[in-house]
């Protein structure tokens, strides 16, 4: 069967199955309030949400009653500060206006970011890509460009003179952006400039568009810039040109809270990068992932959609399942000889994971009280991480040491969701960090095995 | 006028008349402290004072206010070098990490917050904190919450109260801020400066009081730069002083003095056998070696490091008695080893103290130059010491003279004395008196008995010519040679060590510098050590950074602000945070990740926690697909210095050197070397280094219009209007 139709055909089945669920989890959604406790929401003349339990309203303040972990936490709010409450509405967490993209008050007060991840209607998050996009974030002004004066910012396709980070811009942006998480704004203004300065030449503007969109997506983590200006590069109307794009704007929708969205933009993709299985597997999607993993396996590709496969029943708690794409993606030659050193590393990481994945399962209440650290194999190195056990819960888990360049919301959210938990199983990877995630969830997992009583 | 204040002899007061009046300390002293303490003047009865006065030696009982003077004024240089001078004392800004807000009061601003581990603040109430939402992130306000006070800790968390009044936008970040919350003692922006703050707080007088007021080193620093040197105008107001007490600065106050009375007493006094005699032709060597200094400053070579007291005695305890400091607080491993040098200049030292064998104080007597400056300043001087007619010729004050000022027939060597007045107070007539210079009244007859002292005869008129013409000659050689064989700035290929932040232009830093070692007592870590002969005789004990060693802190701007010349400009923190006194190189052959060989970021790392930032990483050795596109994860993460953030404090070579040539022995040397010379350091004589930055990134800038809103938006994506 040619590639495209066997594609083609799993899309059909995906369609169908992903309608039922998405039926499915919208009446769950409906009947199941988050929490399990009653919540009425307080929306602050801001425009931000602050969801709680009131539990008194004399006089001039508020008072809300909250849990966090396991504590039971007030927050008095003087009542000029209010617009209004909406009595237990059934959705959960706080929602600022427009919250994507960071930000103090995007903090989310759950577990992890699937638990506060809001989901929207098509027009809500359409509405949203539209008027986040079309302004610009609250640094931007106080950016300065600062690139060098070498620099060719006509940005031609194939350069002349080969690749040179003095020179051509996608170079630079691989070679000094990316690794700098201090560059990452003055990249997007560079490329805004570039946008504006060329505006003659629509092939610079779209590529211009499309860069903004992966570095919004993959440096910034705002999904809403990153659709919008995935969207104005066309990847919505023509996905299988950019495969690459059309899964991070995939992304985009599910982030924002419309799977249905998300999966309309596989449906008319073709040609998907590894990286679909990863996103499906995060939408809950888990048997659609394997299928994929299985289809990519057969175009030679073994060794990272074994890997990927693995990583997707992980999260879905099926343990056996991941050993056996682990050991899968262990034993396969790649015939993928060009990247040689990233089969290499993939191995590596299935190695790690299949050595971890037997002490998923350790429960915090057999392990003494104690610190245990353990380390890894992250993006670039070991990541170490130190556990607290204290009366049979984990009380802590911290990133001592690690070498990572980006994402560093996962440092933070891997571990917070693992204490949410109280253990490894079905903790989510942070988007578009699964290998640090992944690396802090193997790290903690041996690091609990050490104190088994 | 009478300036006595020598505690004189008992004499019986006479009966038939009446008592003496006191003087009015005296009359109140008597008042308020108990009778036992002072003598009967009508019995001879001594009091407890004068009898523990005499315990403590002759000399305190005779002028016990000098002695005292010069104990004070010894202890405080103690002081001042080796507790203001020490660094290790300061404390980096604390924060707590993972609180979590329990109540939050939005109407109030009053918090509670608990710590996730259980933790205690170990802070007492009243203290303020800085609330910061984390992950803050570094270099920015962003995550500041508020500047609360602690009002009380319980067993269930800790209650704080605003500090200021909380606005609208502050009361919603806090209510929506579900923690955890990271409490600071500096807000989050705030550039460290424990060590500027805890020198700051310590140098309630300057650490470089004794230097300033040594007026050698200023008068030659000033004539070798031919610029005003501030510490001038303290060299003057010194010499002012010494007017009415004249060489007073040598009796009362130079802590090197002390300490040579010290040694005189404790070892000198015990071994006889290298005793010279009173007189010699050593007797006017100051004077010649002061001026062989002022004719080299003259020349532009500064010599007066070498001999002027305060320097020396500064670098000598500095290299004798420091490193023991050092060694025994913080570990000898923490203790730079000594190079020749160093020991050249304590071999200098200790030849000072050993000259007591000769005679007591006879570096003092005959060979200080800075001493010598006070001794011509004694020729303007507005009071001296008289003999009276009474004088019985008892030859008492001759013996305790300290400076051997008294001549044979008991009248004053008026250059020589420091108006001690230990001789009023052993003589037991009363006869000497310390008056102004033109008091005339009841003067003893001079020459009686003979000194056998003449104006100037034959012999001294040809001593005093010789010495002037070697010193003279002396000091032009000596400048002509160190200059041969020095630092040859014209030179491009010659040595640039690499100076302290906020050094002046090299040629008037050697000009300036009087190779004190202040800068390295007060520098943190010993990053500023004393250069040997790289720079010959010119740059000998001039502060260098030696960055193998350890990195310029950020916090410390101490350096510059114990110098007492002006060789290290005294900046804040604030401009000293981007003087540059180097530029980082990278040794792209050795490099590890560069070469190829392994993933290391530690230049980086440091660079970036130190808060610079001017080490970035960029991809290397990225590998292409067929289509010509890089290979996700393929090649290595290595550093590249942005040299306009690049201040040259050297953290990213010392964390090399110490990991990868020292503790892993990858490297023969650190992989990244801090240089300096022109246009990799900023040498301003004057003016600020910030305005210098902004000046740099104004012509830096690819885009000198400042980037508006508007380019965000693409044209054709903005709205008609």
């Amino acid at each position: 069967m040619p590639l495209a139709a066997s594609m083609h055909n799993q899309t059909q089945r995906l369609r169908a199955s992903v309608i039922l669920r998405l039926a499915l989890g919208t009446a769950m959604l409906l009947v199941a309030p988050l929490n399990g406790a009653a919540q009425d929401v307080v929306v602050l003349k801001s425009g931000a949400r602050q969801a709680g339990r009131v539990i008194s309203q004399d006089g001039a303040v508020i008072v809300l009653e909250m849990t966090v972990g396991k504590r039971t936490v007030k927050r008095k709010i003087p009542k000029n500060l209010v617009v209004s409450i909406l009595p237990d509405n059934g959705s959960g967490g706080t929602t600022p206006a427009g919250g994507t993209g960071g930000g103090a008050s995007a903090a989310s007060n759950g577990s992890s970011a699937q638990d506060t991840r809001t989901s929207r209607s098509k027009r809500e998050v359409l509405e949203l890509i539209e008027a986040v996009g079309r302004t610009p974030p609250e640094w931007y002004d106080a950016t300065q460009l600062n690139h060098p004066a070498s620099l060719d910012l006509t940005w031609p396709e194939k350069p002349p003179g080969g690749w040179d980070a003095s020179k051509n811009v996608g170079q630079y942006i691989w070679d000094r952006i990316n690794p700098n998480p201090a560059k990452w704004r003055e990249g997007v203004k560079l490329m805004h400039h570039i946008m504006t300065e060329s505006q003659s030449n629509p092939e610079v503007v779209q590529r211009a568009m499309r860069t903004l969109g992966t570095m919004y997506h993959n440096l910034h983590e705002d999904y809403a810039r990153a659709a919008f200006w995935y969207q104005q590069a066309g990847v919505d109307s023509n996905p299988s040109q950019e495969p690459m794009a059309a899964l991070h704007l995939a992304d985009c929708y599910f982030q924002l809270g419309n799977q249905q969205m998300a999966m309309e933009v596989f449906r008319n993709t073709r040609n998907y990068p590894m990286g679909i299985i990863k996103v499906l597997g995060d939408m809950g999607e888990t048997a659609e992932a394997i299928r994929f993993a299985e289809q990519l396996a057969k175009q030679g590709k073994e060794v990272p959609a074994y890997l990927y496969a693995g990583d997707v029943c992980r999260v879905a708690s099926r343990l056996e399942d991941a050993e056996r794409y682990y050991r899968k993606a262990l034993a396969a030659s790649s015939q993928d000889t060009r990247n040689k050193d990233h089969s290499q590393r993939d191995k590596r990481r299935a190695e790690a994971s299949l050595a971890a994945i037997r002490f998923y399962q350790i429960a915090p209440s057999k392990v003494a009280d104690g610190t245990y650290t353990a380390s890894s194999l992250g993006y670039e190195d070991q990541v170490e991480v130190a556990v607290t056990v204290r009366d049979g819960r984990i009380e802590a888990v911290k990133v001592t040491q690690h070498r990572e360049k980006q994402f560093y919301s996962s440092l933070t959210d891997t571990p917070r969701s693992i204490i949410a938990r109280q253990g490894v199983v079905g903790v989510d990877t942070t988007s578009g960090a699964t290998i640090t995630s992944e690396a802090i969830i193997n790290a903690t997992a041996t690091a609990l095995s050490k104190g088994l009583e | 006028m009478r300036l006595d204040w020598y505690l004189p002899v008992i004499r019986r007061d006479k009966p038939e008349q009446p008592p003496r009046r006191r003087s009015l300390p005296v009359r109140i002293a008597k008042r308020w402290l108990p009778a036992s303490l002072f003598s009967d003047w009508q019995t001879k009865r001594r009091g407890k004072l004068r009898l523990w006065l005499r315990k403590l030696g002759i000399s305190w009982l005779a002028s016990p206010l000098r002695r005292a003077s010069q104990a004070i004024a010894f202890v405080t240089f103690l002081v001042l070098f080796f507790w203001v001078c020490w660094p290790y004392d300061a404390m980096p800004a604390r924060s707590w990490n993972d609180w979590v807000p329990l109540d939050v009061d939005a109407e109030s601003g009053r918090l509670t917050v608990a710590s996730e581990s259980g933790a205690t603040l170990p802070l007492p109430p009243g203290s303020a904190l800085y609330v910061v939402e984390t992950p803050a992130e570094s270099g920015t306000t962003a995550g500041l919450l508020g500047k609360f006070r602690i009002d009380r800790i319980t067993a269930d968390g800790v209650e704080l109260s605003p500090i200021d009044p909380l606005d609208e936008a502050a009361r919603e970040a806090l209510l929506l801020s579900s923690g955890p919350w990271s409490l600071r003692e500096r807000p989050p922006a705030a550039w460290p400066d424990h060590y500027t703050a805890n020198l700051a707080g310590k140098e309630r007088i300057a650490a470089e009081s004794f230097l300033i007021i040594d007026p050698l080193v200023s008068l030659s620093t000033g004539i070798a730069s031919r610029s005003w040197v501030w510490s001038l105008a303290s060299a003057g107001v010194i010499l002012a002083v010494c007017l009415l007490v004249p060489r007073g600065f040598c009796g009362y106050l130079c802590p090197l003095g002390t300490l040579i009375d010290l040694f005189d007493w404790s070892v000198g006094k015990r071994v006889t056998r290298f005793r010279v005699a009173a007189d010699g032709w050593w007797v006017h060597v100051k004077y010649y070696l002061l001026l062989a200094i002022l004719v080299a400053a003259a020349y532009g070579v500064l010599l007066s490091g070498f001999f002027s007291a305060i320097p020396v005695i500064t670098r000598g305890l500095l290299f004798s008695v420091a490193p023991l400091q050092n060694g025994l607080a913080n570990g000898w491993h923490q203790v730079p080893p000594l190079h020749a040098g160093q020991l050249l200049s304590l071999g200098l030292f200790f030849a000072v103290l050993a000259l007591g064998f000769l005679r007591p104080r006879f570096w003092c007597k005959y060979v200080c130059p800075s001493g010598a400056v006070f001794s011509l300043g004694n020729l303007f001087r507005f009071s001296e010491r008289k003999v009276e007619s009474s004088c019985i010729h008892c030859n008492k004050c001759v013996e305790i003279c300290p400076f051997d000022a008294i001549k044979p027939d008991f009248t004053t060597r008026v250059t020589d004395c420091t108006l001690c007045q230990s001789c009023a107070g052993v003589c037991p007539t009363h006869a000497i008196k310390f008056v102004d210079r033109w008091d005339l009244v009841q003067l003893k007859l001079p020459n009686d008995p003979p000194t056998h002292e003449t104006a100037i005869g034959r012999r001294s008129f040809l001593a005093a010519s010789v010495g002037t013409l070697a010193g003279t000659a002396g000091g032009a050689a000596a400048a002509v040679a160190t200059q041969a064989f020095g630092a040859n700035l014209d030179q491009p290929q010659s040595p640039r060590p690499v100076r302290p932040p906020g050094s002046v232009p090299e040629a008037e830093f050697l000009q300036l510098c009087i190779r004190c070692g202040e800068c390295y007592k007060a520098c943190p870590s010993d990053v500023l050590q004393p250069l040997g002969f790289l720079q010959g005789l010119e740059g000998l004990w001039t502060p260098h950074v030696v960055a193998d060693w350890a990195g310029c802190s950020s916090s410390c701007n101490a350096c510059g602000q114990v110098c007492p010349t002006g060789a290290i400009r005294a900046l804040p923190l604030e401009e000293k945070r981007v003087a540059r006194m180097g530029l980082a190189i990278l040794n792209e052959a050795t490099c590890l990740p560069l070469a190829g060989r392994e993933a290391c970021q530690l230049c980086v790392d440091e660079c970036v926690s130190a808060g610079y930032s001017a080490i970035e990483f960029t991809r290397v050795g990225t590998e292409l697909d067929d289509d010509g596109q890089p290979v996700e994860g393929s090649g290595w993460l290595a550093p590249v210095v942005i040299n306009d953030r690049c201040v040259g404090c050297g953290l990213c070579q010392t964390r090399c050197y110490g990991v990868n040539v020292l503790s892993k022995g990858l490297l023969k040397a650190s992989a990244i070397i801090i240089e300096a010379g022109a246009g990799m350091e900023d040498r301003l004589l004057s003016g600020s280094y910030r305005d210098l930055r902004v000046e740099e990134s104004r012509t830096n800038q690819v885009d000198p219009k400042p980037a508006p809103a508007t380019e965000y938006l693409p044209d054709f994506l903005r709205p008609r209007d």
